[in-house]
């Protein structure tokens, strides 16, 4: 690798984590239907509350995971501000965008379950090719399309940035809000058409 | 003010399901809805057909019928679960669904904890629970049962705390299904007064039952549903007795 320690474990620490979060956004928010069938056979509240419901508990882990790289960070003497501030708008460009995959996702899932088993599958396959575990930069010839054409590698970095102080690039901001805007494009009507259905396929 | 009012309700499911080839298929439906074959060789069950029903303040309806009659889903349709095919729905009031008696219950947790669980989950707030604990506590009867964990009860006592829980819920209208059954004589005795005094401050009430004892003494109208059409509507004895003759049972 050729690079300091002190750079590659906050580098490591931190992505994982963030990596953990959008994990744990996609798998849970495409059960954010499924999981709740008894809820949602019972209680007239709009389905949209199990998305958050989801959202705000992995909200929670991500605090209690936050606690590692607090740690990282105090040994490898990395000093986040001010850069950190810019957590908070990427932070909610997350959650927005977890909110329009949950709702795309949970409803496919519920409707044809098999999806629920290729999810998780999907998303092991999509850790080891997004710059987590080694950095982005290094990536050379075709391999820089994992970098390039990898949503993931967007959303981790325009977290992993501030969280390590930097500011992320101007790129990183305009995909990120586009394929916010393009999911919630996408989402929104498909969800509106079919929402009243997902009572009847849970 | 309780009002619910069907216009022309049908509902129907699309179900994912090829006829299978191996079983011929007979003419006899003693039970479930309607089915047919839509396009692409889906299922199609009608579960309610061309139903119209107001009920209005007081009302304690009855629902009867065979299994898959449709009483279920007609009760889902209330509570603003299932939206129906075709048909105008108008309900009025503050609903409390009482569907399923393990909703809202961590079994982990305890007696207590899950009143307030539940009791949030059914649209209750915190200020509002914890000046009413202690009320539902004792109609419960369940004592110090309340501070173990609810895995460690049986149906009954399950069944009288999520039933203690979802009648002290300030609504209009109590939609019950099958489910003061569990419950011993004692309970049912203190279910049916609680029940009584919901209809006495003319708040509407409609409850699923097999029991015909149970429908007598809480409901003064029934609907008798078959296959998803309304078959008899009106007072509770004269429908229970259009049951009984269609089943040839005695009805008691």
């Amino acid at each position: 690798m050729g690079r300091p320690m002190s750079e590659y474990v906050p580098h490591l620490v931190t992505g994982y984590m963030i990596w953990a979060f959008l994990q744990a956004l996609v798998i849970e928010g495409k059960d954010s239907f499924v999981s709740n069938a008894a809820a949602i056979r019972e209680i007239a509240v709009p389905k949209t509350v199990y998305v958050y419901k989801a959202l705000w508990k992995n909200l929670i882990i991500l605090a209690f995971n936050s606690l590692v790289y607090v740690a990282a960070l105090a040994i490898f003497q990395v000093w986040p501000f001010p850069g950190i501030v810019l957590l908070l708008p990427a932070l909610a460009l997350v959650l927005l965008n977890g909110i329009w995959v949950a709702l795309l996702l949970g409803l496919i899932n519920v409707r044809y379950r098999d999806l629920g088993q290729l999810v998780p599958n999907a998303m092991r396959l999509a850790f080891f090719v997004t710059p987590i575990l080694w950095f982005p930069e290094d990536a050379t010839g075709i391999r820089t399309i994992f970098v390039d054409f990898n949503p993931f590698y967007y959303f981790i970095e325009v977290l992993r940035a501030p969280l390590l102080g930097q500011a992320p690039h101007s790129l990183i901001w305009f995909v990120t809000i586009a394929i916010t805007l393009l999911g919630w494009g996408i989402a929104v009507p498909i969800y509106a058409h079919w929402r009243r259905r997902i009572a009847f396929w849970v | 003010m309780a009002l619910i009012k069907l216009e022309n309700i049908t509902l129907e499911f699309p179900v994912q399901a090829l006829k299978s080839d191996r079983r011929r298929s007979s003419d006899e439906r003693p039970i479930g809805g309607q089915l047919s074959s839509g396009q692409s060789g889906h299922m199609i069950v009608r579960a309610l057909d061309q139903l119209s029903l107001t009920l209005g303040p007081g009302d304690r309806l009855a629902l009867l019928g065979h299994n898959g009659a449709g009483k279920t889903t007609l009760l889902r349709v209330m509570a603003k679960l299932y939206a129906p095919t075709h048909g105008r729905v108008t309900i009025q009031g503050r609903v409390a669904p009482l569907l399923n008696l393990g909703f809202g219950m961590d079994m982990d947790s305890t007696g207590y904890d899950n009143i307030f669980i539940r009791g949030l989950f059914l649209g209750m707030s915190k200020a509002e629970l914890k000046k009413k604990a202690d009320v539902i506590a004792e109609f419960s009867e369940l004592g110090d049962f309340l501070d173990l964990p609810m895995r460690t009860y049986s149906s009954g006592m399950r069944a009288r705390l999520a039933f203690a829980i979802s009648t002290h819920v300030e609504t209009d209208i109590l939609l019950l299904d099958e489910v003061v059954a569990t419950g011993d004589a004692r309970f049912f005795k203190k279910a049916n007064e609680k029940l009584e005094s919901f209809a006495r401050d003319s708040k509407l009430l409609v409850l699923a039952s097999h029991s015909n004892k149970v429908l007598r003494e809480l409901c003064n109208k029934a609907l008798l549903l078959e296959h998803g059409r309304a078959k008899a509507f009106g007072p509770i004895e004269e429908v229970i007795e259009t049951y009984a003759a269609s089943t040839g049972t005695d009805g008691k």
